[in-house]
């Protein structure tokens, strides 16, 4: 076998294993999709790969069983979260880097230590809290547990987004006469950009997937949010995988409208995080 | 001042949802569930003694090492096939995250599907094409109903180790890759001598941030077995929500978790104790 001869197989066995790697991420989605466009009595009587038929009697079915207030509930705390996590991740990243003051040095590793403790743990006392203050119902308790989880990776990666930015840049603009506000403003948001985009993406889709403490915190089936609700579709008598498909695809549209600005820095920024610790 | 200003926010968010709810835990874990009096270390003692935790430990093991073995080299094996040039590689590189980025639930509801034995496409396909002789859902079986959730976790998180290994590839400089090969060697030497050098510091603290977080797993093992068949995907972190909201027993669900809490924090100790991370400056 020739040297020519080896490349091309070499060729051909690298793009059928992305084959397989496609098939594997991508197939299971397909699948809901077609479920969720099939007639309930073909979705039974069939596992053909292309669908033989075509109904969106299922999406009718699951809004009209209110599930857009699951995603609405969804939408606020997401984006409640992804705000109030950005904005403090940043300002904690960027107090970090330039301040001096006992134990910031420790930061990255205090960020590991947040995330040994069980979760599962916090959902009771969570709960009690919550009560007592008469924040069940309101979408601010699910808001400030998010942000907790989500916060100190977000905080891990900012700060490997702001070490890149020359500090010379912020202590020109200062020289020029902007005030500190100002140059934090105007030089390093503008520069830490990705890393604003990567933070913000993670804390959006990781709200909006958390199930654990909304399902222990929201009681109200009003307050549900779409992990909740898809969950209360599981657990019925009777499945109906029709209705359950189009739910399902319902929501992940939310995040597939933003996944790709993730997909381009999120690597990125976790790859510099495993630098800083 | 303004750098402690700056950082307080965040402070605050850790010590209200995190921090103040776990030492409120830990008094819990100190008392009676109904009459609310102090029982000292009982249920530690239960815990130690007769109650599931050991084999919920194990499980719980199982569990993180197994999809830390798998994501790690699933997660590369991927990266290096993204690091050839080709025309579509960056939508691939994002249509992958895909299993990332879709809530758990929706994880749970899909591979529930998949492996529906009455309705399923997989079994459907395989006892049509003759490799498996009736339908089978691994996750109704409790031999390998842990396996079945470890694969399923491994589909999800595979894709984030992936895009981060590939970060880290494209760190690595091009001469390295030629001088190696200028010296005849094959994929697997080149591999060895330059990649994983580069990757080692990386996957160590990757692997780190990915013990805690796999160990603490809660939604989606619960959400695909809710801990059973027969116990088999029982892992701490469900134990502790059977124990404390299934079974009503807070205190005893607390003490678990505390316990949990310990052994992760001397896990961490230990693993900073590495030569990697005590040499270098970086660290301090």
């Amino acid at each position: 076998m020739n040297w020519r001869r080896r490349r091309q197989l070499g060729q051909l066995l690298r793009f059928s294993l992305l084959g397989v790697v496609l098939i594997v991420f991508i197939f299971p989605f397909y699948w809901m999709l077609r479920t969720s466009i099939l007639p309930t009595q073909m979705i039974y009587e069939s596992t053909a790969l292309i669908p033989q038929g075509f109904t969106l009697e299922h999406y009718g079915r699951v809004i009209d069983q209110g599930f857009l207030t699951p995603v609405r509930n969804s939408l606020i705390t997401a984006v409640g979260t992804t705000i109030l996590t950005t904005v403090v991740s940043l300002f904690a990243a960027f107090s970090i880097l330039r301040y001096r003051y006992p134990g910031r040095r420790r930061a990255a590793q205090l960020v590991l230590l947040t995330y040994m403790f069980p979760h599962v743990a916090l959902i009771i006392p969570m709960y009690m809290l919550a009560a007592s203050l008469g924040l069940l119902e309101s979408p601010i308790t699910l808001i400030v547990v998010h942000t907790m989880l989500a916060l100190p990776f977000c905080v891990w990666i900012l700060q490997s987004f702001l070490m890149d930015i020359p500090r010379e840049l912020e202590e020109a603009a200062l020289v020029e006469g902007a005030s500190e506000v100002g140059a934090f403003l105007r030089i390093t948001v503008p520069q830490a950009k990705p890393g604003i985009i990567a933070a913000g993406t993670f804390a959006y889709i990781m709200s909006w997937g958390e199930y654990m403490f909304a399902y222990v915190l929201l009681t109200d089936s009003d307050a549900f949010t779409v992990p909740v609700a898809l969950e209360s579709l599981l657990s019925g008598y009777v499945i109906e995988w029709g209705i359950l498909a189009a739910a399902s695809v319902l929501a992940t549209l939310p995040v597939l409208a933003l996944f790709w600005l993730m997909a381009k820095y999120l690597g990125e920024g976790i790859a510099k995080g495993t630098g800083v610790v | 001042m303004v750098g402690i200003a700056l950082v307080a926010p965040a402070i605050l968010v850790i010590l209200i949802a995190l921090v103040l709810p776990f030492i409120d835990a830990i008094r819990a874990s100190t008392l009676n569930r109904v009459t609310g009096e102090f029982v000292g270390l009982e249920h530690y003692l239960w815990l130690f003694t007769d109650g599931p935790f050991w084999g919920s430990l194990r499980r719980s093991l199982l569990w993180t090492v197994g999809n830390l073995v798998l994501q790690g080299a699933a997660g590369i094996g991927v990266a290096l096939l993204l690091q050839w040039h080709f025309r579509g590689r960056d939508a691939i590189r994002t249509v992958i995250l895909l299993p990332f980025v879709v809530p758990s639930a929706v994880t749970a509801i899909t591979w529930r599907w998949l492996l529906n034995t009455t309705y399923g496409p997989l079994n459907s396909w395989l006892v049509d094409f003759g490799v498996i002789a009736g339908s089978f859902n691994p996750l109704n079986d409790p031999l390998t109903a842990l396996g079945g959730v470890v694969l399923i976790n491994t589909w999800r998180w595979t894709p984030l180790v992936a895009l981060v290994v590939f970060a880290v590839l494209q760190t690595i400089p091009r001469e390295e890759y030629e001088a190696a090969r200028m010296e005849g060697a094959g994929y697997l030497r080149e591999f060895w001598h330059v990649t994983y050098p580069h990757l080692s510091n990386s996957l160590a603290v990757l692997g780190l941030l990915g013990f805690l977080l796999t160990f603490n797993i809660f939604d989606l093992v619960w959400l695909l077995t809710a801990g059973g068949p027969v116990d088999a995907t029982n892992t701490l972190a469900v134990l502790i929500y059977d124990v404390a909201f299934a079974m009503r027993n807070i205190g005893r669900g607390t003490a678990i978790s505390v316990v949990l809490f310990v052994l992760l924090f001397a896990f961490v100790i230990g693993y900073f104790q590495q030569e990697e991370f005590k040499e270098g400056g970086q660290f301090e």
